[in-house]
């Protein structure tokens, strides 16, 4: 090589070394193979930034586990999954769940969930990558640890998965606390991927199509003070995550205080957390304790059933200074049609 | 020879290419002043720190009441010199007295002394407008909804009061559309910002302004709900004026 050939090499190669890091933060390379491949969840137009969890980052394994996992029995030693008490086509909810304690629960969907961050009637408890823990006690999955780490670690997908997206080399060595929690941390990131987004109100948003005439009544008393709906169940996740009472009781006892029972504040007294309406079709009988079998009742409820109870949240009163909204027969029906209008058929299929 | 010279042509073209593609940042980097103006909000009721959802308060009608919610914006920040130049944010600030802190951070401040300040509660035509803020799972609720105008709600104000035969009733005092934007009077300030040293302003709300001053707001003559009730909500815009006070 003659010294000019080489000197014009070096300056291309300076030049080029010079051009690549010019913008060197913008250049990713993971030079291991083993770490779980990053999952970008996918967010509707218009809804907020979902809560992601730093601890529990999504990722494509995860997320197949977790999918997995929700509703494989493997998990229970009564023969339960997730999936027994999310059904899907009630939107991963259940009409009524007894419990020991002899109450009655409707329980809540699994919708759309990575927009929150409080769960449960009364928001007891505020982190999705360990809602899951509990489900393994008696009540519900009845979780015989032997048996648990016997037929997850002889099954023939599990022991991969869980190497692939959390690192555990053999389930066995894992404590059983760290195990649940593993198990808890892939079903939220399975969770956290459960939108929907595609009701006949989305599709009228994004002009893909009308809503008839009865859906358009309905939604313009659903989002002016004629229904006063969406104050508590704002779009897009058509609920305002917030807690209210509303007016169910004019006393209370039990499960019916609400918020009460975490707080023992008065003024958290009878306050239940907004459920999301997205699907409501769907997810009937309605409130806490499932005491309305339709959305007739339920309307029927807000139209005149207010109770007078000093507790009731403020947004239920009504610019006439009672506690009715006065909708006739059909503004009821075109309300209920615009509700039906939030059903995600996609969703449960 | 020439052949050198080629490659040193191509090389000054690549690199200029390469750190030419950086460069908008770096200039932006270089223009902005590296200073900001920290805006710490709190909420009182005649000097006393708001207390949530206990009816500890009486306003100039002798209702006595309480506070269950308090949200709203604050948009159209400006800070005047003496000279009477403004420096102008077009931030847009979502507010809810529940949160332990509220800190509004204006950016870019320039250098100087700032003798007063001025802003809205509310958001301006041009941004108040559905979707125009990014949504956030905390500022969703404030919606305006399109079928009756669109945009957001400037104030949502509520909770509860004993009516004139000591029943406990609701009251929830919102204020929304471009009509009802409140331009809160401007407020005297003495503040020097100085280059990567913040400064902070306290400023404080007293919630009892929202029914007094100049519209002694009774709950039991005028109502209790305001929602796309302009009259009402006249009242409050009115009212909304001198809610605020600066703490030296």
């Amino acid at each position: 090589m003659t010294p000019s050939l080489y000197k014009t090499k070096l300056m291309a190669c300076v030049g080029m070394l010079l051009l690549s890091i010019s913008c060197q933060e913008e250049t990713t390379v993971n030079p291991e193979n083993n770490e779980p491949t990053p999952y970008s969840l996918a967010i509707p137009t218009g809804f907020p930034k979902s809560y992601l969890s730093k601890e529990n980052p999504l990722t494509i394994e995860g997320i197949q586990l977790g999918k997995m996992l929700y509703s494989d029995p493997i998990l229970s030693s009564n023969g339960r999954s997730c999936s027994s008490c999310h059904l899907k086509e009630n939107s991963f909810s259940l009409p009524i769940f007894n419990s020991w304690s002899g109450t009655k629960i409707s329980v809540p969907p699994h919708v759309n969930l990575a927009f929150r961050n409080k769960f449960n009637w009364t928001g007891s408890e505020h982190n999705l990558d360990t809602l899951a823990m509990g489900d393994f006690e008696p009540e519900f999955f009845n979780t015989k640890p032997d048996e648990l780490y016997k037929k997850l670690s002889e099954h023939s997908v599990y022991p991969s998965l869980f190497k692939k997206a959390f690192g555990i080399n053999k389930i066995e060595e894992v404590p059983y606390h760290q195990l649940k929690k593993t198990i808890a941390m892939a079903l939220a990131q399975h969770i956290r991927t459960m939108i929907s987004a595609n009701s006949k109100f989305d599709k009228f948003k994004r002009r893909e199509l009308s809503l008839n005439q009865m859906e358009h009544e309905g939604y313009v008393i659903f989002f002016s003070e004629k229904g006063d709906c969406f104050h508590c169940h704002s779009d897009p996740l058509f609920s305002d995550q917030e807690f209210h009472n509303t007016g169910l009781n004019i006393s209370y006892n039990g499960s019916d205080k609400g918020l009460f029972n975490l707080t023992q504040r008065q003024e958290d007294m009878g306050k239940f957390l907004s459920p999301t309406l997205r699907n409501i079709e769907f997810t009937a009988p309605y409130m806490h304790d499932g005491r309305f079998s339709n959305l007739e009742q339920v309307i029927d409820h807000y139209n005149e059933g207010v109770s007078d109870d000093k507790h009731v949240d403020p947004l239920l009163n009504k610019r006439n200074g009672t506690r009715k909204l006065n909708l006739t027969p059909i503004q009821k029906q075109q309300l209920i049609a615009f509700l039906k209008a939030l059903s995600d058929w996609d969703y449960i299929k | 020879m020439k052949n050198i010279s080629t490659i040193a042509i191509l090389n000054f073209i690549l690199i200029s290419i390469g750190l030419g593609s950086c460069k908008k940042e770096l200039i932006n980097q270089v223009e902005l002043p590296n200073t900001s103006l920290t805006i710490e909000i709190s909420h009182e009721v005649n000097g006393i720190l708001l207390e949530f959802d206990s009816i500890l308060y009486q306003n100039s009608s002798e209702s006595p009441y309480s506070v269950s919610r308090l949200e709203y914006y604050i948009s159209g920040i400006k800070l005047y010199k003496e000279d009477s130049t403004f420096l102008h944010s077009d931030a847009t600030y979502y507010i809810n007295a529940r949160n332990k802190e509220n800190k509004l951070l204006v950016q870019h401040v320039v250098e100087g002394d700032y003798t007063a300040i001025e802003f809205l509660i509310g958001i301006a035509a041009d941004k108040n407008i559905s979707n125009s803020l990014e949504n956030t799972t905390e500022n969703i609720n404030m919606q305006w909804p399109d079928v009756i105008g669109g945009g957001y709600h400037f104030l949502k104000l509520e909770g509860r009061y004993l009516d004139t035969a000591g029943v406990n009733l609701g009251y929830t005092m919102h204020v929304g559309t471009n009509e009802m934007l409140i331009k809160h009077r401007k407020l005297n300030i003495n503040i020097h910002i100085q280059k990567e040293k913040p400064a902070i302003l306290n400023c404080i709300m007293n919630v009892n302004e929202w029914f007094q001053n100049p519209h002694t707001y009774n709950f039991n003559v005028d109502g209790n709900y305001t929602m796309a009730i302009p009259a009402l909500m006249q009242h409050l815009k009115n009212n909304g004026y001198d809610t605020f006070l600066i703490q030296n």
